[in-house]
């Protein structure tokens, strides 16, 4: 057994070497944003203030690159931004209404964490099972036909999936609503808009889901059937146990291997809500990036960008947390590759 | 089971075929989908090759009817219509003979658009593998091989790239350079290398303590070389299923951002941006949205099948 003040440094550890790749998360950020041709000032007046008087123009040029710290060397630039930063202080967005980064981002961050967490979810709820059963039958027809099922669902790519699922359940038989988060002309918080807001969720949190589930079932069945190899299951299996034992233990191991999948889940769930929230109208921050990327928002895409990146640090950093609570055995000093 | 293992067979060479011919009538696509025809003999016996040579061809109307009736023979490619032609009384035609999977809202040849589109979708996939592949074996190379600070530093900077979710990187680095299939290549390829260089920087670092990279040390030969010409060669097999999930990992990649408007821009066709437009005109035009997708599906389950059965290849010849 490892002695408490072990683990404790462990985990500190894990937590500082997070905490520096998150550094070197917004030096890239920052970096890309600096090794860009052609200047965001610029870009912005030629997009939004076309029609203004050259006088003005300029003025307001000038007020921008002060605003944006511009007129600084880079890596003042950069430690502005990071001061900035840590003070959650995001600046002001680019785009035409020039409102602030960290209202924005609040405003839309509900969408997504409902979207994101009720397709986590769904993840789960479906492939966990389905890995299980296959795992269970291994080389038997239902795992077969189940695998050979799942190598299809990989390879359809998720946003098709959802365009004829949109063409099928909205457009032609009318059983869904083909996009946005709500209904016009409904009460806020009534019980018809919840369940409105219900409906206009199904589609989109299935196919978001949809788009792990092969991944995370095959994974899954991968793990228990490794484990349900180890020599102990084997030993409990030559005592007799009940199936139903064998099935407890067998899960009690796998647990540990799963526990960082959900950290790879919630990652590709970023990255599928970027597309599946543009897909839906839905309101949330994959929609708020894409709008940003369109209109060279660099304040909005940098604080986006960052963001999601500590968004996926902390999920593994918890993902650790939760490895080292619920394995026992991990041995803390060793070093980890 | 018999007869699911021989419908699952049946079922992978199905799909290889219908990839090969896709990559296949990508790479042909100017001779396969072109509304200049392939030969002409005029009537006065000259040959001519408009769809090599790229000569003036009317597009429709009472010009090409001329055109035609001036010839003593003419041989057109399979699909009579150039990626980019819009013919204005076919708008939004379902697929027919003429047009085998129908038309756009602004009368082209969707089997056009999309054969062409497969040059870009599998160009663009091909040149940020490459790209991947280079970038993840230099630099994991580098660090399993080069070890101590060199590989702690490497390490951090694998550790950064894989921490954006797969889009959010290349999108980032979309909002702030000009878009363009090279720099999408590029976007991609820089945005994805790190699986690579977890493979190779581990595998580096359990060969590099055997006996022939330490004979190949004593006899006095540069860390590169012996990188390049000892280590590597033991290395590569470890990358090859990695690399054909990379692949379709590029592709699929190319037509999400393209899909959402912000990968290859129209008019140039590609699979993503095709499927794109299918949203706009879901009600009237269902094979918008169907054979894009088709074509993608094709060319990433032939594709993970490769990995597949180079992983089970590749195993067998470890354990023998």
């Amino acid at each position: 057994m490892p002695r408490r003040s072990e683990r404790a440094l462990y985990l500190w550890r894990r937590f500082l070497l997070g905490m520096l790749t998150f550094a070197g998360v917004t030096g890239l950020v920052f970096t890309i944003g600096h090794l860009a041709p052609g200047d965001p000032v610029t870009l912005y007046l030629d997009v939004h203030a076309a029609e203004l008087s050259l006088e003005a123009r300029e003025a307001l040029r000038s007020e921008l690159t002060r605003e944006l710290g511009l007129d600084r060397s880079l890596p003042e630039q950069y430690a502005c931004w990071m001061a900035d930063l840590c003070r959650l202080d995001l600046g002001r967005s680019l785009a035409p209404d020039r409102r602030k980064v960290s209202r924005k981002i609040l405003e839309r961050l509900p969408g997504t964490l409902l979207l994101g967490s009720a397709s986590l979810f769904l993840v789960f709820a479906v492939s966990l099972p389905l890995g299980l059963l296959f795992a269970r039958h291994q080389g038997q027809w239902p795992d077969r036909l189940g695998c050979a099922f799942l190598d299809l669902l990989y390879a359809a790519p998720y946003f098709w999936v959802a365009v004829l699922a949109q063409y099928a359940l909205s457009v032609k038989l009318g059983w869904l609503p083909f996009g946005g988060s709500a209904s016009f002309g409904l009460d806020q918080g009534s019980l018809a808009s919840a369940g409105e807001r219900l409906l206009h969720m199904i589609l989109p949190a299935s196919l978001l889901a949809y788009g792990s589930l092969a991944f995370v079932a095959r994974f899954t069945r991968g793990v228990v059937l490794e484990s349900a190899g180890q020599t102990c299951v084997a030993l409990a299996r030559a005592h007799g146990l009940p199936g139903r034992k064998l099935l407890t233990r067998t899960l009690r191991m796998s647990i540990l291997a799963l526990i960082p999948l959900g950290a790879t889940a919630l990652s590709g769930i970023l990255a599928g809500s970027i597309v599946i929230e543009t897909l839906f109208s839905w309101p949330g921050l994959g929609q708020l990036f894409v709008e940003a990327v369109r209109g060279r928002d660099y304040p909005l895409v940098q604080a986006l960008s960052a963001l999601s990146a500590l968004i996926v640090l902390a999920s593994h950093f918890a993902a650790d947390l939760a490895m080292a609570w619920a394995d026992p055995r991990i041995s803390f000093g060793a070093k980890r590759s | 089971m018999r007869p699911a293992g021989t419908l699952r067979t049946l079922a992978t060479r199905v799909l290889a075929l219908a990839a090969a011919t896709l990559a296949l009538g990508a790479l042909a696509a100017p001779l396969a989908a072109n509304h200049r025809p392939l030969v002409t003999i005029s009537s006065v016996g000259e040959w001519s090759w408009p769809a090599f040579t790229g000569t003036y061809w009317p597009a429709s109307g009472v010009e090409r009817q001329d055109m035609e009736t001036a010839q003593e023979f003419l041989l057109y490619p399979p699909i009579r219509f150039s990626p980019e032609l819009q013919v204005r009384s076919d708008r939004l035609e379902s697929p027919s003979r003429a047009h085998l999977l129908g038309t756009d809202h602004l009368g082209r040849d969707l089997a056009s658009r999309l054969l062409y589109g497969g040059r870009v979708s599998l160009g663009v996939g091909l040149l940020a593998t490459l790209i991947a592949l280079v970038l993840g074996i230099t630099l994991g190379g580098l660090a399993g091989f080069g070890g101590g600070w060199a590989d702690l530093l490497l390490s951090r900077v694998i550790e950064i790239f894989s921490a954006f979710p797969s889009l959010l990187l290349a999108l980032t680095m979309i909002a702030f350079f000009p878009p363009g299939v090279l720099m999408l290549a590029t976007i991609i390829g820089l945005s994805a290398w790190t699986s690579i260089a977890r493979h190779v920087r581990a595998e580096a670092l359990r060969q590099r303590e055997r006996g022939f990279v330490e004979s190949a040390r004593a006899s006095g030969l540069r860390g590169s070389r012996i990188f390049l010409r000892h280590l590597l060669p033991h290395i590569l097999y470890v990358i090859v299923v990695p690399a054909a999930f990379l692949f379709s990992g590029a592709i699929l990649a190319e037509a999400a951002l393209s899909f959402i408007g912000l990968g290859v821009a129209e008019p140039s066709p590609s699979w993503g941006g095709v499927l794109a437009l299918a949203r706009s005109y879901l009600r009237e035009a269902w094979w918008l949205a169907l054979f894009p997708g088709l074509c993608l599906f094709v060319t990433l389950s032939a594709s993970n099948q490769l990995g597949e059965r180079l992983r089970t290849a590749l195993g067998q010849a470890r354990e023998r």
